[in-house]
């Protein structure tokens, strides 16, 4: 594939045993992340399509890199309900046979159910992730009728233990925990008022529905492995209400001792997810901060000044893509001058392509070695 | 909505049933695979058509299958047909005062995913009411071919969803939880 060419021209291959490895995919719609934890074991959060291939950008990537993701994926998070966090998660389920599904506590509703039936069954197909959760359901229903071990979801709550494991490395040894900071109950009871909400009425005509404000739903994630903590901070904000959003995280988590040194940047990089007791009491300073960009519905992520913020708290700052797409141009004259002539606006959907990767050993002292995939690029020198 | 020299668009010519009123033939094949792609019908391009009443064709039965309508093919000489050289389904995803967004998905023509925004009032005023986040529309950009000599044109169509029934609502209504751990 012609995007996985890094920008030092380094030859795909997976990590070594004991390295760390996070990796960021995105196009300007869509986010997903790759981590390696262990040992040929990985962990996958979110979901994007590949847009070449139209296939989960973790498992081309995956497969690129010479793996078996049936067996090497330990770990499948749905962090909310979003279109450009879970395009292709069904996928990515059905192809990672033995990983544990995580998603928010919020999902668990009866009235998020009903909307999934009502809203997932044909009459609306590939609308607003529901189509993918329901993929996802519907296997772990069919695995549940088989006997299959892994047949349920788990489901992200403050400060939960997702997964762990014990490692011996030669002399050395090291432990892998992953735990869930999100969501609060107050962002689950919002949501799933909100969920209750959209379950129409008789008489209501039929349209898509459109996925609630979940933000303060989605699951954030502490990882550590070794001595590393990274912090995958998806897509939460900052709230006015201390009940949610970061705040909660800030006062009442008691698994964020250490500091991380990877920040995978909320939401987009936006100024509502922009905490500064985040970047002070979470991360060490000048942290390797990883972002993709956003656009939909004339909302473009990161703004500029977001960029000067990220660039001005770390020079370690890489985003997929450049966020603010680029202006349609079709190639059929009679289509181009008929579409500019109609609409006050047009604008491809994907800003581009990128994968950051970053690769580093277990101990905080290690090298960390960025490489950059199509768009990437570093914040602080663009 | 229409573009170029038609002051009277595809869009114009719909009664309320969705059905085109005029005389005009639709170009079979064309239609059919636009619809196919649209509506998952499976069967052979050809012998049907979408709405469209025929005028100076010969005989044969017309069987409706919901809104489609099933007749044979009418002789050439006749005909006066919309050519889509792009089509997309569009999808509102905010409102504006006189505007709206939405997110383009292609359906023929270039396949790149696009967002536009759109004025309301090149919506028919039949349609407008269907503009919320959520509504499903199709625009299409091609030539009208006739007789007379061909038109540039822009059709931008809201797709008719029923409503919701308690039926509906009511077999939906079951629980998952069962997926979900404790």
């Amino acid at each position: 594939m012609p995007y996985l060419r890094s920008s030092s021209g380094t030859v795909l291959s997976a990590p070594n045993h004991n390295e760390v490895e996070v990796s960021i995919f995105g196009p300007g719609y869509g986010e997903a992340i790759a981590l390696h934890v262990e040992c040929g074991k990985w962990i996958l959060v979110d979901s994007c399509l590949e847009p070449t291939s139209g296939q989960p950008a973790q498992v081309q990537y995956l497969e690129q890199l010479g793996l078996d993701v049936s067996t090497a994926v330990k770990l499948v998070v749905a962090t909310h309900w979003h279109d450009d966090h879970v395009q292709g998660i069904g996928t990515l389920v059905a192809r990672c046979r033995s990983a544990d599904v995580v998603m928010s506590a919020a999902l668990k509703s009866e009235h998020f159910s009903a909307l999934l039936r009502l809203y997932g069954e044909g009459a609306f197909p590939g609308s607003s992730g529901v189509t993918e959760f329901v993929n996802v359901l519907r296997l772990l229903d069919e695995r549940r009728q088989a006997g299959t071990k892994i047949n349920m979801a788990k489901l992200a709550v403050p400060d939960k233990l997702l997964y762990r494991d014990s490692i011996l490395d030669h002399d050395q040894s090291y432990d892998v925990e992953i735990h869930s900071l999100s969501p609060s109950d107050a962002s689950i009871v919002s949501a799933q008022l909100d969920f209750s909400q959209r379950i129409p009425l008789s008489g209501e005509r039929k349209k898509r529905i459109v996925p609630p404000h979940t933000n303060a739903t989605s699951v954030v994630l502490w990882v550590e492995i070794g001595e590393r903590r990274l912090l995958l901070g998806s897509d939460l904000e900052k709230t006015a209400d201390p009940k949610t959003g970061w705040t909660v995280i800030l006062n009442d988590s008691q698994v964020t001792r250490e500091k991380a040194f990877v920040y995978k940047v909320a939401h987009h990089g936006s100024e509502s997810s922009h905490d500064p007791g985040v970047w002070e009491r979470l991360l060490h300073e000048q942290p390797y901060a990883l972002l993709s960009p956003y656009m939909i519905g004339g909302n473009i992520l990161p703004k500029d000044g977001d960029i000067d913020r990220l660039a001005r708290l770390t020079p370690n700052a890489y985003m997929t893509a450049t966020p603010g797409g680029r202006r349609f141009r079709m190639s059929n004259r009679v289509v181009r001058d008929t579409v500019e002539s109609v609409a006050k606006e047009i604008r491809g959907i994907r800003a581009g392509w990128g994968q950051v990767r970053l690769r580093c050993g277990i101990q905080n002292d290690a090298l960390c070695h960025v490489e950059l995939f199509g768009d990437a690029h570093n914040i602080a020198a663009s | 909505m229409s573009v170029g020299n038609s002051s009277a668009a595809t869009s114009a010519n719909l009664n309320k049933d969705n059905v085109l009123t005029s005389s005009d033939r639709v170009d079979i094949d064309r239609r059919f695979q636009e619809e196919a792609l649209v509506t998952g019908i499976n069967s052979s391009p050809g012998d049907l058509t979408r709405g469209v009443k025929k005028n100076g064709t010969t005989g044969g039965s017309r069987v409706e299958i919901g809104r489609l309508v099933v007749s044979p093919p009418a002789p050439s000489a006749f005909t006066e047909f919309f050519r889509a050289i792009q089509k997309w389904e569009g999808k509102v995803i905010r409102l504006a005062d006189d505007t709206f967004t939405a997110t383009l998905s292609p359906i023929v023509g270039d396949p790149t995913e696009l967002e536009a925004e759109m004025y309301v009032e090149d919506v028919t005023p039949d349609e407008r009411h269907f503009i919320e986040p959520g509504a499903v529309f199709y625009w299409s950009i091609g030539y009208l071919e006739r007789p007379s000599g061909r038109i540039r044109e822009s059709v931008l169509r809201f797709r008719r969803l029923p409503v919701w029934t308690k039926d509906d609502i009511s077999k939906n209504s079951g629980d998952l939880s069962a997926l979900f751990e404790e």
